[in-house]
């Protein structure tokens, strides 16, 4: 582009985008030109973003943040950030934030199709109370739901779990985390009966081999992906392979990037399984000493009908016969379906064979967001434990988590429909009657039966039989897969939807009452990261206008509902903090409710593995890695030395697994074809995901100016052949259909990601762009979580 | 077998057009009438480093933001394009220094190794915290 058409281009750029983005900024580049360390008050607290969870220092000026850096004493980040975590002084300032709870009306009564209007707290909390009692009237205490976060603080999680199964007495919890991690869960529950990975990121360090498995850690995970070039860096013979159905980032630090056909993970890792035996590089003693084999229910369907339900019929086998199961899956086999040469996965297979070799495989969405989520994370697990390569620094499968506190909220809290806090489910009567215990209530309080996982959750609300859904700290309505479907749903009368929030967003837009949300340091919190670390923070600012925290509002609808008692404690035994500020849920309850429901929290994991410190140390660290058994964290789980829990002269104890001689499962898991596959007339693979710059759906991140100038739109990345196939370059406009929805977007041809040919990337941030009108609502059958990376489409210019 | 017939979905389409024309109506999905921002393409500055203009940081201690195009430049296991220039801040054009890699890049704090000639692996991949700027002011499309 020549000087003067560049110019001219600006200019009418700016011009036309200055009528659209007019005063939605406070203005970001406020630059703070005091000094940092005089000037500022800092206190430490983790990164409102991913499940990484660094440690921030923040620092505050007349109520106000200015600034953030690394926080050089936590061992997750060492001073280290990323663009998101650096941008975190902003996300809280957009123009746009919402400070005042709106109910939608028209003529000054609530109206579905009126307009949402400002009003008083009280008044917005009044209506939710009658609509939740009138739900409960009607259709039972089930047709009332609750759709959480991986993003709310864990007394958040703690407070709606009890809420919701002690108080309301409705198993109808769910939260986001079911579409990024219930894959993980179920795979660490089936392979060693307890959930989150047995590692922490010192075993980074000490790695030489690392196996990406579907996972853009460069880009969705970079301040861990920075540890590994680290290694990388520092040990030539370190080396990174990434297995991937897209080029990416990650690739440009990698010995080498392996292509596959999506789907077909399943078969590659049985492959490598058969080649390990195959070559002798399997570990016979530690099978012999701490692994059992099992082999469950094949052809087990995709959930695509309402009310898919699922049984597992899980089979004890003995080696020989999984030996024999495995070795369908013959070199030329898999390569035939994964496109994986037979020259790589014998690599692979040496790489995970060789006793030389500390070997961590990571994986993410592109393992839990899969049709056979469960069955992958199986199979991961199982290269692992053939090899006797688990839980050893340096050695381990480790599950890489989205969300802040997906872990420390979600899988901890279990603010699932079918489960308890500490791993226990409602299903069992002994984990329901010690729940009844520690929250004093009768016994048979806790409802029996799971109702609703999250996709079956808004297909209920579709079907009329869920009439109130609140969501908290989501947006389910540009997350959902499918979404045209649940969009139409949430918008049908008799639907009434609660959306709690810091800015408007595309839930908010169906929303008929909004509650505004304090957010982040606003409040004071507590995340659980991916390697169990708990970390606490401090309430350091007021939150804008009459923004209230979740818990806040939690509290306050129990109230409403009558159930007020499930939150009053002794106000002596937790007085309100007086050395920093008291958030809003504590000064409303006259003491400190945050610490209250903390020591009541703990009871649960007590004694059985899930161990966590009193209330007060975690203000003091940089966080604590659970179980802390007499003050002291656990960085290896399961092996002796390091882990409390393992008996004197075990070694190695895989004691989640009581029922099985604390031995783990080697799951035989077959190959099976995704959902949906491309054809002839949806001739493209449909991949969603995130690109570095964006947090989920782009709420927080595209209000920061930094991060939206660095990556504004989402685009259709293909790759060059299909480009000329189609007739399409960079900058041309297509669109993108499925059976179920479409979108119009621009192309790029290459780019940061560059899919395989005949497959399609879109990242899912951007609100223009609802890529999930086109994704396919097929989920696994025994995590639930939905498979936002496969379903067939069909590319045109437009 | 499991997806709607292709009829029922021409009726399910049209069925959308219309519940969304409806709502447009009562201003649901774009509110108060506001022009909804459409999808766009993602352009990046296209001088070559040495032409480009810095960027003001966002606050003190912000990693400097990317002005110039970062095209045909690459950060590898065997080398990083970025450090060439960045590592010294040499003199690239008459008047534009690039901006030199402080001291903290050389300091591992999980090690606690320090480095005298190489950026230590943590920082190495200069993307994930510096970042292209595009030409584009935010504009989000959403309104209540």
């Amino acid at each position: 582009m020549s000087n003067i058409t560049r110019r001219k281009f600006i200019r009418q750029s700016s011009l036309a985008l200055c009528t659209l983005g007019a005063g939605l900024y406070l203005n970001p580049y406020e630059v703070f030109a005091g000094d940092p360390e005089k000037d500022l008050l800092w206190d430490k607290a983790p990164c409102r973003f991913c499940g990484t969870g660094c440690s921030v220092l923040v620092g505050v000026k007349d109520g106000k943040i200015m600034a953030v850096k690394g926080d050089s004493q936590s061992s997750v980040n060492r001073g280290t950030l990323c663009i998101k975590g650096y941008s975190l002084p902003f996300i809280q300032y957009g123009k746009d934030r919402l400070t005042r709870p709106l109910v939608r009306k028209r003529n000054g009564h609530y109206d579905k199709r009126g307009e949402l209007t400002e009003t008083s707290w009280d008044e917005a909390m009044a209506l939710v109370a009658t609509k939740a009692q009138e739900a409960i009237k009607e259709k039972g205490p089930t047709s009332l739901a609750m759709f959480g976060s991986g993003q709310w603080t864990i007394w958040e999680g703690y407070a709606a779990a009890k809420l919701w199964k002690g108080g309301l007495r409705s198993n109808s919890l769910e939260v986001n985390a079911r579409h990024c991690m219930a894959s993980a869960v179920a795979g660490f529950m089936t392979s060693f009966g307890m959930d989150e990975p047995m590692g922490t990121y010192e075993d980074f360090l000490e790695a030489d081999a690392f196996v990406l498995w579907g996972a853009n850690m460069a880009e969705m995970h970079p301040i861990l992906f920075s540890k590994v070039t680290d290694r990388l860096l520092s040990n030539k013979d370190a080396l990174l392979i990434n297995l991937t159905t897209l080029s990416n980032r990650s690739s440009q630090m990698a010995a080498k990037e392996i292509l596959f056909k999506p789907q077909s993970d399943l078969a590659i890792a049985n492959g490598i399984a058969n080649l390990l035996i195959k070559k002798g590089l399997i570990n016979e003693p530690f099978l012999h000493k701490h692994v059992l084999f099992k082999k469950g229910k094949e052809n087990i369907g995709y959930g695509l009908e309402d009310k898919f339900t699922f049984e597992e019929d899980a089979k004890t086998i003995d080696f020989e016969t999984y030996k024999k199961y495995v070795s369908r899956y013959t070199p030329e086999y898999v390569e035939g379906i994964s496109g994986v040469s037979i020259s790589d996965l014998n690599h692979l297979a040496q790489i995970y064979g060789d006793p030389k070799l500390k070997v961590i495989s990571f994986w993410t969405m592109g393992v839990n967001q899969h049709t056979r989520g469960t069955w992958m994370n199986n199979l991961i697990n199982n290269l692992h434990l053939l090899t006797g390569r688990i839980c050893e620094p340096g050695n381990q499968p480790y599950s890489l988590t989205g969300q802040p506190s997906a872990c420390g909220t979600c899988r901890e809290v279990g603010t699932f429909t079918h489960r308890l806090p500490a791993d226990m489910v409602v299903t069992n009567p002994e984990h329901r009657a010690v729940s009844e215990k520690i929250w004093k209530l009768p016994q048979g309080t806790i409802p029996t039966k799971p109702t609703y996982h999250a996709v079956e959750m808004v297909r209920a609300l579709d079907r009329g039989e869920i009439s109130v859904f609140w969501s908290m700290t989501a947006n389910p309505f540009q997350d959902y897969p499918n979404l045209n479907r649940y969009k139409e749903g949430a918008l049908k009368e008799g639907r009434f939807i609660i959306v709690s929030d810091v800015y408007p967003t595309r839930s908010t837009e169906v929303a008929d009452v909004v509650l505004p949300s304090a957010m982040w340091v606003e409040k004071e919190g507590a995340f659980g990261n991916a390697e169990r670390r708990t970390h606490f923070w401090k309430k350091m600012v007021d939150a804008p206008g009459e923004s209230k925290s979740d818990l806040w509002q939690i509290v306050e609808f129990a109230r409403r509902m009558g159930l007020g008692k499930l939150f009053e404690y002794p106000k002596s035994d937790h007085p309100i903090p007086s050395g920093h500020k008291a958030s809003d849920a504590s000064e409303s309850a006259g003491f400190y409710i945050e610490k209250a429901l903390w020591e009541e929290y703990r009871q649960f994991g007590m004694h059985h593995g899930h161990d966590l410190a009193p209330f007060d140390l975690y203000h003091k660290t940089r966080g604590l890695r659970w179980p802390v058994v007499n003050g002291k964290e656990t960085l290896i789980r399961y092996r002796e030395g390091s882990d409390p829990y393992v008996e004197k002269g075990k070694g190695l104890q895989f004691y989640g697994n009581k029922k099985e001689k604390d031995r783990a499962i080697v799951w035989f898991r077959p190959y099976e074809a995704a959902a949906e596959q491309p054809d002839a007339e949806y001739p493209f693979w449909l991949c969603t995901g995130r690109v570095l710059e964006h947090w989920h759906s782009g709420t927080m991140s595209r209000r920061v100016r930094a991060l939206y100038k660095a990556y504004p739109h989402a685009t259709a990345n293909i790759h060059p052949k299909d480009g000329q196939k189609l007739g399409l370059k960079s900058g041309d406009r297509a669109r993108i259909s499925s059976r179920r929805g479409e979108v119009v977007l621009f192309v790029e041809v290459g780019g940061r990601v560059t899919p395989q040919e005949g497959m399609v990337y879109v990242p899912w941030f951007d609100e223009k762009v609802m890529i999930n009108k086109v994704t396919l609502d097929a989920f696994c059958p025994i995590s639930k979580q939905a498979d936002f990376k496969k379903c067939a489409v069909r590319i045109e210019k437009v | 077998m499991i997806f709607a017939k292709k009829s029922n979905l021409f009726f399910l389409s049209f069925l959308s057009i219309l519940v969304v024309s409806t709502f447009l109506s009562y201003g649901v999905l774009l509110g108060n009438g506001e022009a909804i921002s459409q999808p766009g393409m993602n352009t990046y500055p296209t001088s070559p480093p040495g032409q480009a203009k810095k960027l003001e940081r966002p606050y003190l201690g912000a990693p400097p933001l990317i002005p110039h195009s970062v095209e045909g430049l690459g950060i590898t296991r065997s080398g990083n394009d970025c450090l060439a220039c960045h590592s010294e801040g040499i003199e690239i054009e008459r008047g534009h220094i690039a901006t030199k890699v402080p001291p903290s890049h050389y300091v591992n704090e999980y090690t606690g190794q320090q480095m005298k000639e190489q950026v230590i692996g943590a920082r190495y991949n200069c993307i994930q915290c510096h970042v292209i700027q595009s030409e584009e002011e935010p504009s989000v499309s959403l309104k209540r």
